[in-house]
């Protein structure tokens, strides 16, 4: 038997399973609707509105602030891990010194352009 | 493990990217006219990266693997990098004239990030390097497409280009993970040893197709062209003149160090599909900008023709008894440099003519000569040298090339190079015959003469050294391109290829 007939049967299994059980509680599930059981779940809060409303440009510049902490936090961690096992820590330091310097220039870009200015 | 000695042969890098965060804070933090220091501070981040490119050099001219084989510094990236350096320096002096002061700070911000974009590009020997060295080279790319972001058409531009740039990377990223899968390792010299060892077999070619679609859209061979003509009529006139040459060329540079590296052992399959690319592309682009009464849009698909030329020496590949010899990559060196030259120029007089009369229309050029003798007469120096007519570079250019097709044996391939040359020289020259053998309308230059933007002396005196350039250098390169080829020969014979 080849090696990859098990890959194949997982694949089978997979899809059967997905399909299965669609069709099986589509065909078993009792049809009792009611209107909190029809509402979108949104984390507890009451849903306002359609969901296809149109969202302001704004959030875009939160989420590009989000990634500029969000890849600073990524990439100093295996610099915090790697810290204690290298002997030369002055030039590792210095590595996340410009690091974080060119991450603060994009910040101060950010913040000075009035990307964090709310109320424009 | 990163050697810190392997730092001070990025030091051309590290100018750019300091050039590139200092304008940055430059525009964040000051208020009023800033057109001089953007400029200022570009041309001389610029000027000693030059500097520093030439002072680190090994001096045997030997290629010198960086950062445990992710970089590698050899004569191939330092002939691009020079040409990247002289380029953005040109486009950040072109912008100067076009851009009031806070678009132009940004444009040569993101023009020197796209700049170490390219530096990178070059000089990767490691797909991941060459992945990341792409997406910072295009992502500026496109926002410098938009640049002008209160007009629909440059929007539009920005749009179709950033759409279909993210798709022929996400194709490349596939390409790499197929090649990768196959032989366990990303980097360049090392794939060609796993390639070889699983020989022809399909999904090698599969990994192989992949890449070359994906570096297909980046140069803009046919059938991945489409977003070309749209990018640069839509993009202001400086992003265009930078598009149009810097990227392309560097992708170009890319592409050929991976066929010639990564994938050398299918250098036989390599030379059918980048013969049909290119006489594909020689033949659309050529044809299709006969039809454009816009100049951006004719030199879009009059550089589409030229990526088609430049294919021709990539696919050029001669079967010698130790293995395949790419006989063709030291004239691709060579018309990048000159075809990259010829372009900027072209659009640099573009935008003379839209300063004037405030259109792109090819109609516009009728009388130039009449109005303004010097741009008139480096505009025909460059519609010249693109059809390839001596004793300009682009003749030279298209001659080693045409040379290396046809030891390589792809004689068919040198036939439709000229055909399709001869075909161009009616759209070129047709420029040409509208500055000086025409007269113009006289009522819309009339008008279009009293709105002109009174660029100040300076300013204009700096475009005018521009075409001035970039003209003499088409026509210096034609007389002694000898030395250039000889550059660019040692160039690929120092490099890892």
């Amino acid at each position: 038997m080849p090696s990859w007939v098990a890959v194949v049967l997982l694949f089978a299994l997979a899809f059967l399973f997905a399909v299965g059980s669609l069709v099986g509680t589509m065909a078993l599930k009792p049809r009792r609707k009611y209107r909190a059981k029809v509402t979108a779940y949104e984390s507890g809060m009451e849903p306002i509105g359609d969901a296809r409303g149109r969202h302001s440009i704004r959030f875009y510049l939160v989420a590009v602030t989000f990634l500029i902490f969000d890849v600073e936090l990524l990439f100093f961690y295996p610099w915090a891990l790697y810290f204690n096992m290298i002997d030369d820590r002055v030039s590792l330091f210095g590595v996340g010194a410009v690091f974080l310097a060119i991450l603060a220039t994009a910040f101060v870009y950010e913040w000075r352009k009035g990307a964090l200015d709310w109320n424009r | 493990m990163i050697e810190p000695g392997d730092l001070g042969y990025v030091v051309p890098e590290l100018i750019v990217l300091g050039t590139a965060l200092t304008l940055l804070l430059w525009a964040a933090i000051t208020r009023g006219d800033r057109r001089w220091m953007s400029v200022s501070i570009a041309l001389a981040g610029n000027g000693s990266a030059a500097l520093m490119l030439f002072m680190r050099t090994p001096a045997d001219g030997a290629a010198v693997e960086l950062f445990a084989g992710q970089l590698v510094v050899d004569g191939y990236s330092t002939f691009f990098r020079t040409l990247f350096l002289l380029l953005a320096s040109l486009a950040i002096v072109f912008g100067a004239q076009r851009f009031p002061s806070a678009p132009l700070i940004d444009f040569a911000a993101l023009l020197q990030f796209s700049l170490l974009g390219m530096m990178l590009l070059v000089g990767a020997a490691d797909w991941a390097t060459a992945f990341i060295a792409i997406e910072t080279m295009a992502i500026p790319v496109y926002v410098l497409v938009g640049l002008t972001r209160f007009r629909r058409a440059s929007l539009e531009a920005a749009m179709k280009y950033f759409a279909l740039g993210a798709f022929a990377s996400a194709v490349l990223v596939y390409g790499i993970a197929w090649s990768y899968g196959l032989t366990g390792t990303t980097s360049l010299a090392e794939t060609a040893d796993g390639i070889a060892s699983r020989g022809d077999e399909p999904w090698s070619l599969f990994a192989l197709g992949l890449i070359l679609v994906a570096l297909g859209f980046k140069v803009a061979a046919v059938p991945f062209h489409a977003w070309t003509p749209d990018a640069y009529q839509g993009a202001p006139t400086p992003a265009a003149a930078f598009v149009s040459v810097g990227p392309k060329v560097a992708a170009m540079a890319l592409l050929a160090r991976v066929v010639t590296l990564a994938f050398e052992p299918l250098a036989a399959n390599i030379t059918v599909a980048l013969a049909v690319i290119a006489a594909a592309t020689m033949i659309l682009g050529n044809l299709a900008a006969i039809a454009q009464s816009d100049v951006k849009r004719m030199l879009g698909y009059s550089s589409i023709a030229h990526t088609g030329y430049m294919l021709v020496g990539v696919a050029a590949v001669s079967q010698t008894d130790a293995g395949a010899d790419f006989v063709g990559v030291p004239s691709v060196l060579f018309y990048g440099f000159v075809y990259a030259l010829m372009t900027f120029g072209a659009f640099a007089v573009a935008y003379v003519v839209e300063a004037q009369t405030d259109s792109n229309d090819l109609s516009a050029f009728r009388g130039l000569a009449r109005r303004s003798m010097l741009p008139a007469a480096a505009m025909a120096v460059f519609m010249l040298s693109l059809t390839g007519v001596p004793p300009l570079s682009g003749f030279l250019g298209k001659l080693y090339i045409l040379q290396s097709a046809v030891d390589a044996g792809l004689g068919w391939l040198a036939v439709t190079l000229v055909v399709t040359s001869v075909v161009s020289a009616f759209y070129y020259l047709r420029v040409v015959v509208l500055m000086f053998m025409e007269d113009e309308d006289a009522p819309a230059a009339a008008s279009a003469a009293a709105d002109a933007p009174a660029a100040s002396g300076a300013v204009a005196d700096a475009h005018s050294a521009v075409v001035a350039v970039t003209a003499g250098a088409t026509v210096a390169f034609g007389i002694v391109g000898g030395g250039l080829l000889a550059w660019a020969q040692a160039a690929v014979a120092s490099s890892l290829l």
